[in-house]
């Protein structure tokens, strides 16, 4: 017993040490802290894209890098690479009209309905017929298509939110799991693809949590921005629950019926014998928002010319609808953090007496929450051509709540990035944790600046803190996340005034760094895994040398 | 972190590379559609192809609708449109390619209203133009001391700027039956600096012989397109079926880039990137 408790003391000392020899307190709480004081601060304005407070943010950071002696990546030998952007926002006189026989009846914007994609793109001067298409879905793997035998050309679809659900067939569709299909602009690129003129998402009663007709306001009151480049899109309008009735008026059957209907899998199509105009009013503007992006170049002859991005997007919401009287989302935890620990990582790795075989490309992103604007920009103009560049690590959004003891690798499973991070963490005695069933694989991996890496053939990955914790249990760590997106997500209260551990910060960042240097030194190129989605793209990259 | 992503190549399942070599290894990229963008898409390749010896542009005009139509048919590489794809040409894309098509915002233009330099008239409002091009006033007599019978001047059903126009200003109505069609805005020009009583439209690029009325008492200049004043600004943009080839999305770049908006606006419409 004794002999036991010795050598598991000595056990627990040697992991101690080993963690600590890896993770050598490299990065610097304070520097953390006075960064993320400076990005999080209202001074910042939340780091809108396109506004004064992000190319304050900007400027805070291309200062640090060229301290630091970083070799600017960005247009023209500076740290910027400025993107053409163009935004775009609906004003409140825009109006929904319903054209009944006898009557017509207008909906207010932000109270009664959501735009999707605000723009010319969705004026509608002649009302329109509407018909109802399910869940507006064409998945042929699952031999499901809401538009058998239905013409939509010229006319507007109605379609429940979500995608179909069997309790007792969890292989349809993914279960409990949404699938892309069930995305709105999924629906929508379905219906123009049929000829649809615009496209009415309401409520499937089944799914109560989808629809938070308050959040979603906020959510859809910000300005829609793009790139120059945008696919094909039409009227996109989310209705009111509240207003559901109203489209069923003359139609063959009640909302309530529909939803009967879709409970027993018995949906059909039907005309709602209803007219719809859209009279929209928009500001528009075009601007120029800005990637930072900086360089340190390899020293090792067979290595310098590949390269490993890490990135971090530094952008947030901006000013919105106040929430208790705050207007400012600071979006501290989304993504100042991540940007105050890129930071820190320039900083390691910029110091004269550092130096790795390969070269290292820091690029802060804009536009992450505009649509993945900055990574997708910095993907089709890389620093670095796509085929040098062996990998990308993200750094986008951390939990912050202590010491934690497991990691979950996002994107680990479809390239030998996650097996080098698993190596690494079973060297510092940390558990590798699958993905909990809320954080489901797909989605939270399209949902970040890592995924246009992917989808331009590198392999890629976010690495975020996992739920074991030295002083919580994994059920209170997973109760606090979950409030954490509940409450804190996306909205004003994602400040400074939330509690933060900079000492996890600090510990994440020595992860980090230690696995950064790692991917800097090996030998070998991570591969996609052979079930990998994105593969094919890598070898195209490879083909054509881009 | 984002709400949701979907990525361009959802409907695609090919990235379509369309442009040609010939046997000289010149890159040859073909442009076809809007009228209205013509002289904006020859200067654009002159200069383009001065530095890029390598590329040869093709620019080939006929409207819009005929644009898409090549896109479609894979006669062209872009497509110039001064209007958004419509549903029907979206509908066939996807039949074709598994594609919707990707838009690129390439200038502002003041969609401007010509007059005579002779014509009376000083200002119309939007109501004015309604009722003008749909017929219901056909005499200027209503608005000035001089009777003359209107003349509209339309384009044909292919343009983009007939439908624009129809669209948000006669609200979906029909054109006034005895509206004059003419196939070039530079014939409309034309047209209206020899008749007193015509009126028409087209891109702010094409006004310079005519008088180009102010609406609602704005004139159609690139600040007042650039304030949201103007009532009938608009976007000018260049179609691909989905993501191009190097060659076409490095031209593309260019133009979006600031050589290329330099020369948006020396041909007289409006750079959207200073």
């Amino acid at each position: 017993m004794l002999k036991i408790s010795l050598f598991s003391f000595i056990l627990i000392l040697l992991l101690h040490t080993t963690l600590w020899a890896q993770f050598q307190p490299q990065a610097n709480s304070d520097s953390l802290k006075k960064y993320l004081n400076f990005l999080g601060s209202d001074k910042l304005q939340g780091r809108g894209t396109g506004s004064p407070g992000l190319q304050k943010a900007a400027a805070f950071i291309s200062d640090h890098l060229h301290r630091w002696q970083l070799k600017p990546a960005g247009d023209n030998n500076t740290y910027f690479q400025h993107i053409p952007m163009h935004g775009s926002l609906p004003l409140p006189q825009s109006t929904l009209e319903l054209h009944f026989e006898k009557e017509r009846i207008y909906l207010n914007l932000s109270d009664d309905f959501l735009l999707i994609k605000t723009g010319v793109q969705t004026f509608i001067p002649k009302p329109v017929s509407l018909v109802f298409a399910g869940y507006g879905i064409v998945a042929p793997e699952y031999d499901y298509n809401d538009y058998l035998d239905l013409d939509v050309s010229n006319k507007i679809v109605v379609v429940l939110d979500g995608e179909p659900w069997y309790e007792d067939n969890k292989g349809f569709f993914k279960g409990n799991d949404q699938t892309l299909y069930a995305l709105a602009e999924s629906k929508i690129r379905t219906a123009i693809s049929r000829g649809a003129i615009g496209t009415v998402i309401i409520k499937n009663a089944t799914e109560q949590t989808a629809f938070n007709w308050q959040k979603k306001k906020i959510e859809y009151s910000f300005e829609d921005v793009s790139l120059p480049a945008q696919v094909t899109s039409h009227l996109g309008v989310l209705l009111n629950p509240d207003k559901n009735e109203l489209l069923f008026k003359n139609a063959p059957f009640s909302y309530q019926q529909l939803i009967q209907k879709e409970k027993e899998h018995k949906l059909v199509n039907f005309d709602l014998n209803l007219k719809m105009g859209f009279n929209g009013v928009f500001t528009h503007r075009q601007f120029k928002s800005q990637n930072v992006v900086a360089v340190k170049m390899g020293m090792d002859d067979s290595l310098h010319d590949s390269y490993v991005v890490i990135g971090a997007h530094y952008d947030h919401l901006g000013i919105g609808i106040p929430v208790n009287g705050d207007s400012i989302y600071n979006g501290v935890m989304d993504n100042a953090v991540g940007t105050a620990v890129l930071l820190e990582l320039a900083r390691l790795f910029s110091r004269n007496n550092y130096a790795a075989r390969r070269s290292v490309v820091f690029v802060f992103f804009c536009g992450e929450e505009k649509g993945l604007l900055g990574s997708s920009y910095y993907t089709d103009h890389p620093y670095a051509p796509l085929y040098k560049t062996i990998g990308m690590v993200n750094v986008d959004g951390l939990s912050a709540m202590g010491k934690f003891l497991s990691i979950i690798p996002l994107g680990g499973n479809y390239s030998g990035l996650g097996r080098i991070l698993e190596e690494l963490a079973a060297e510092n005695g940390l558990k590798v944790e699958q993905i909990p069933s809320n954080m489901v694989a797909d989605e939270s991996f399209n949902r970040s600046d890592q995924v246009s890496f992917a989808q331009s053939g590198i392999p890629s990955i976010l690495l975020l803190e996992g739920f074991l914790y030295e002083t919580l249990s994994r059920s209170q760590a997973l109760e606090k996340n979950r409030k954490w997106f509940e409450n804190i997500y996306h909205t004003p209260f994602d400040d400074l005034k939330q509690p933060l551990d900079y000492n996890a910060i600090r510990r994440y960042t020595d992860l980090l760094y230690a696995y950064c240097n790692r991917l800097l030194n090996i030998s070998e190129t991570p591969q996609w895994n052979e079930n990998a989605p994105f593969r094919y793209k890598f070898f195209q990259n490879k083909a054509e040398k881009r | 972190m984002i709400r949701i992503v979907l990525f361009w190549m959802l409907f695609s399942l090919t990235v379509v590379s369309c442009t040609q070599h010939i046997a000289s290894n010149k890159t040859i990229i073909r442009l076809k559609g809007s009228d209205t963008m013509l002289i904006l898409a020859q200067q654009l390749a002159d200069a383009y192809m001065t530095i890029n010896p390598e590329v040869s542009l093709q620019i080939e005009d006929g409207g819009t609708a005929t644009g898409f139509t090549a896109l479609i048919q894979g006669e062209t590489d872009i497509a110039m449109a001064s209007r958004l794809i419509n549903p029907q040409e979206a509908q066939q894309m996807a039949k074709k390619y598994k594609s919707i098509g990707l838009s690129y915002l390439v200038a502002g233009d003041a969609l401007s209203i010509y007059l005579n330099p002779a014509n009376q008239i000083k200002t119309l409002t939007m109501g004015d133009l309604d009722l003008i091009f749909s017929g219901q006033i056909d005499d200027w007599l209503v608005f000035t001391d001089f009777p003359g019978k209107i003349v509209p001047v339309i384009r044909p059903v292919t343009s983009g700027t007939f439908l624009y126009f129809k669209q948000h200003v006669l609200k979906g109505k029909d054109y006034a039956s005895y509206s004059r069609e003419m196939p070039t805005t530079r014939a409309v020009t034309q047209l209206i600096t020899r008749d007193k009583n015509a009126i028409g439209y087209g891109g702010f690029a094409y006004g310079d012989s005519v008088f180009r009325a102010p609406v609602n008492g704005v004139f159609p200049t690139p600040q007042n397109v650039r304030n949201d004043t103007y009532p009938l600004a608009r976007y000018l943009y260049f179609y691909t079926i989905d993501v191009p080839d190097q060659q076409v999305r490095r031209f593309i770049d260019w133009v979006i880039g600031p050589a290329g908006q330099r020369i948006v606006k020396q041909v007289g419409y409006i750079p959207l990137w200073d």
